[in-house]
């Protein structure tokens, strides 16, 4: 038992006792009576002198009722409650880890608690203990409250309101993000520094002690440093010897040669000591298709040196299946873990289509040839005077892809194209100077979907046009000169630009201008990787391009709520970041159609770090190594005593009414 | 009306006449009775009792040489005769007794039921008419007490009444009496001592609940020609408080000074209060045995006849 306001209701007991004893003599009506000496009475009454309060407290229920109730009151007052923790005065910042591994059903013997509610039940405990201010005191502890994934969230800045610390810790929502707890220091660090303008010495930060209550797994414990003062305390949450297996990727394919046909892959990581076995179901549009005929095994992890623990991995390919119109596909492993989050990979596959291409003003046969080798749904070629006119009457709709060969086009309207040359009227893109001679490659994006497979060593431009690159542009390839490939996306425009014309130079004569041409073609026509995406990871924003007459917008959540939104771009949706893993469904409707259009999202956890639940007993700081405790077990909670004593104090006091009342009636 | 819940008796309640202070019936008991004295004292006139002074009486008590200057009336010539040797016969000489009867009048005799000074009152009357009656030399003397505006009266005193004729005069005197006052015993002791003529036996009427004490007055009379009585009257409320209703949380009021003691009386002080009084009483019994006086406690709740003719014959102060 601890005592919140000890002093407080000392002094309320000192100060309201002694009067009422006072009152209780000064109420005491002594009857005069003469007798005709004191001289006796006086002689017996020093012989009780030893005695004389107790000679002048008469026992008297009433009064016994009475103090009773003052002191039940005065102990109420001291605000008693039951297992009474460590209190500590200043400033504490109270971080709890809300990312996908705090969903593990392991933070109570039960099974049935996740780490984050167990967490926040033990940060309210903690809360509570560290709070020393009752309704009567103003020394309470100032707590903040910080959630963190992948980003970080105020819940509440510093308060000594232990109310609201509860309430922000309660309010913490669990998402399927990853751990980074960069972001949630830098905030805690933001509130405890005071600006002061007076200061000669600059900003001074208050020291303060930050408590974390998470399962340690955390992306970037690496590449934090604890700061002069700062003091972190680890209260780990969940099982160290927790098992899981999950799913680390998921793609899927048209083949090339069967584009009606969808094969999907998959691979499994299983980041603990045991070989685990395990099935893998995979439904199309909620439908099963295959379940693996024998369990597969996944091995245990391995030491690797210099590299640590390798989780043990295990890939499995599907068997193509006949899908030609779009789907949701979703892979299951079907074992029981603890946690389901990485349980389940969804992706959500276009259906099979061909591309309509435009080529404006091509004087390069190179390049016509091999759009005309694509499998192209059809390839258009246009003069500079057509593709003005189809401009202007919005023509150019039709086409996925307009390919600019070395075109001075004038406008640029809404749509995707791949440019060569001459630079297309887009902001972002400046030339300068006269250009440049003799250009090699200097670095180039090789894992950007454009560039796959295109080696770029042996390219030799004779002559590049020098450019200056705005924001929304990405630099693809680079020589010394400038850029020589870049990415542009404003949204309703996306370019893939190279700034120079490839007869000015050696490409068409390297097989990588052959890969470059089909790559940048199926990127910008959606096509290709889109395929093989692995979906939206949590922490990222739901981006879809929708028609510009799209209204009436909801957002159907994995858990079935729906919520309408509105996007600031009539062309480009955004909303989010999602914060949990599953299917998101985007639906709209057109005018003069009444027909529900759909788009769907899939939002997979595969994070490695998020993957291995096994709670860390300790963390690594850059510096420092801290050793977690277990986060207080057994979910109990302070227990206020006060209340009862009051309703107790109340009774007497009701009682000691009746008696009085009883007596007065008696005479 | 009273200052005090249990304060004197109205004075409705006081007796006015003779009468009620000894009746009749009374009187007709009390003539068989004398005062006795364990002494034996000359007085002024010749009374009815021996006296050691010898004297003229024809009961014979000695011889002794004769001297110059001795009568010669009462010289034994048939002894002359025998031995050749004048002596003188002494006879004992027959005096009357003195008797004084002294009442505390103060206010701490004022209370009680019976009232102790009412009570000390009709014992007055009834001891001094027992003395009128046996050609007694009788003085009564009050101490304590308030004249007729009010003021501390002193030492008041009527002396040397003797004959039953002198009854109705010794009954209003007393009568007149009015208790209140506090104190005086000490320098009524002494007044009486210093104008003391004859010896005699003398009553003392008091509670002697003196906060001076009452040490110093006994003194001045004890062994100087008296024969001391100290009749100490006590009311039963006093003596047993706990059985008359004395409870509760009480500021006691001394009527004499008003001094104030506050009290919760519970069984514990009853206690107290008991073995004070108890040890108050037996230290004036072990002081009035040093010093030859008789001691007698009073209880005013006894029956003024059964005191009279019962209690003080059996302890030997009437016969």
């Amino acid at each position: 038992m601890s005592w919140l306001t000890p002093l407080f209701g000392g002094i309320v007991l000192a100060s309201v006792i002694p009067p009422l004893v006072a009152l209780y003599f000064l109420r005491l009506r002594r009857t005069r009576r003469a007798i005709p000496s004191t001289l006796l009475w006086k002689r017996s009454v020093e012989d009780l002198r030893a005695n004389a309060p107790f000679q002048r407290l008469r026992p008297t229920l009433l009064l016994f009722l009475q103090l009773l109730f003052l002191a039940l009151l005065g102990i109420a007052l001291m605000q008693p409650r039951f297992d009474a923790g460590e209190r500590r005065e200043g400033r504490t910042v109270i971080v709890v880890d809300n990312s996908s591994s705090m969903n593990v059903l392991d933070g109570d013997d039960s099974g049935e608690t996740s780490r984050l509610e167990f967490a926040k039940a033990s940060a309210i405990e903690r809360i509570e203990a560290l709070h020393g201010g009752g309704l009567f005191s103003g020394d309470a502890a100032e707590i903040m409250v910080v959630a963190f994934n992948d980003e970080a969230e105020i819940r509440t800045p510093f308060t000594d309101s232990r109310q609201t610390a509860i309430e922000a810790v309660r309010g913490i929502e669990p998402t399927d993000g990853t751990s980074r707890l960069g972001g949630a220091l830098q905030l805690a660090r933001a509130y405890l520094t005071v600006i002061d303008p007076d200061s000669q010495t600059g900003p001074v930060a208050t020291p303060a002690a930050v408590e974390l209550w998470s399962d340690g797994r955390i992306d970037d414990l690496d590449e934090q440093v604890l700061r002069e003062g700062e003091r972190l305390e680890y209260h780990r949450v969940g099982s160290v010897d927790a098992g899981n297996i999950g799913i680390a990727s998921i793609a899927a394919q048209r083949p090339y040669d069967e584009p009606g046909k969808i094969q999907v892959f998959i691979a499994v990581e299983n980041p603990t000591a045991q070989s685990r076995k395990t099935d893998l179901q995979l439904s199309v549009n909620g439908v099963v298709r295959a379940i693996t005929p024998v369990p597969i095994e996944i091995g245990p992890e391995t030491e690797e040196p210099g590299l640590g623990k390798i989780p043990g991995r295990k890939q499995f390919a599907f068997a193509p299946f006949e899908q030609e119109r779009d789907a949701v596909i979703e892979v299951l492993l079907l074992n029981e873990d603890a946690q389901p989050t990485d349980d389940a990979a969804m992706l959500v596959v276009p259906p099979a289509r061909r591309l309509k291409v435009a080529l404006v003003d091509t004087e390069s046969f190179v390049l016509r040839s091999i759009l005309e080798g694509m499998p192209l749904e059809s390839l258009d070629l246009l003069t500079l005077d057509g593709y003005a006119r189809l401009a202007e009457s919005g023509g150019l709709d039709d086409y996925d892809v307009i390919v600019l060969d070395d075109a001075a086009v004038e406008t640029l309207p809404p749509g995707r194209y791949l440019s060569f040359g001459r630079t297309p009227p887009i902001d972002g893109l400046t030339e300068f100077g006269d250009g440049a001679e003799g250009v090699v490659v200097r670095r180039s994006a090789e894992d950007h979907p454009v560039l796959r497979y295109v080696n770029l060593d042996e390219l030799f431009v004779s002559s590049m046009r020098k450019l200056t690159t705005g924001v929304g542009v990405e630099s693809l390839v680079d020589s010394g000169d400038g850029p020589m490939i870049v990415s542009v996306d404003r949204g309703s425009i996306q370019i893939i630009h190279a700034t120079f014309d490839p007869l000015d130079s050696n490409w068409p004569y390297l097989r990588s201008f052959v890969n470059f041409v089909p790559n940048a073609i199926e990127y910008l026509g959606g096509l290709g990787d889109a395929v093989a995406s692995a979906g939206v990871a949590p922490g990222s924003p739901l981006i879809a391009r929708l028609p510009a007459q799209a209204t009436d917008l909801r957002i159907r959540r994995p858990d079935g709520s729906d919520v309408a939104v509105e996007s600031a771009d009539p062309v480009t949706f955004a909303w989010g970041p999602v914060r949990r893993a599953g299917r998101y469904e985007l639906s709209w409707t057109e005018p003069g159609d009444d027909s529900l259009r759909r788009r769907i999202f899939a939002v997979n956890q595969l994070d490695p770090t998020e993957r291995r639940t096994a709670a860390a007993e300790s963390i690594e700081l850059s510096l420092d190594r801290i050793t977690g405790e277990a986060a207080a077990a057994g979910g109990t909670r302070w227990q206020d005593f006060w209340p009862w004593l009051l309703a107790i104090s109340l009774g007497l006091m009701m009682l000691e009414w009746w008696l009085w009342q009883r007596q007065s009636a008696a005479g | 009306m009273s200052r005090f819940p249990d304060g004197p008796p109205p004075r409705s309640s006081r007796p006015t006449k003779v009468d009620e202070l000894i009746d009749s019936r009374l009187m007709a008991r009390l003539d068989h009775l004398d005062v006795v004295s364990r002494k034996i004292f000359n007085g002024r006139v010749q009374g009815e009792r021996r006296s050691k002074r010898r004297g003229q009486s024809v009961e014979f008590a000695d011889f002794r040489p004769y001297v110059h200057g001795d009568d010669l009336r009462f010289v034994d010539w048939n002894i002359y005769g025998r031995l050749d040797r004048l002596f003188l016969k002494i006879f004992l000489e027959e005096e009357d007794l003195s008797l004084i009867v002294v009442v505390d009048g103060t206010s701490s005799m004022h209370w009680g039921d019976p009232s102790k000074f009412e009570y000390a009152r009709r014992l007055a009357m009834a001891l001094g008419y027992i003395g009128l009656v046996n050609q007694n030399r009788v003085s009564l003397a009050a101490f304590g007490g308030l004249d007729s505006e009010g003021e501390s009266a002193g030492l008041q005193r009527i002396s040397n009444l003797r004959g039953r004729r002198r009854t109705h005069e010794m009954g209003r005197w007393l009568l007149e009496l009015e208790p209140g006052g506090d104190g005086g015993f000490e320098e009524a002791m002494r007044r009486i001592a210093l104008t003391r003529q004859g010896r005699g036996v003398m009553i003392v009427l008091s509670d002697f609940l003196q906060k001076e004490g009452f040490e110093r007055g006994l003194r001045y009379v004890a062994g100087r020609g008296y024969d001391v009585f100290a009749m100490q009257v006590l009311a039963p409320q006093e003596i047993d408080p706990g059985r008359h209703g004395m409870s509760g949380d009480l500021r006691l009021v001394d009527l004499e000074d008003e001094d104030e003691a506050e009290v919760t009386i519970n069984a514990a002080v009853l206690r107290g209060y008991r073995r004070r009084l108890d040890a108050y009483c037996g230290s004036l019994r072990d002081y009035c045995i040093r010093r030859s006086i008789m001691h007698t406690l009073v209880d005013t709740s006894t029956d003024l006849d059964e005191l009279l003719l019962d209690y003080l014959r059996k302890r030997g102060l009437l016969r």
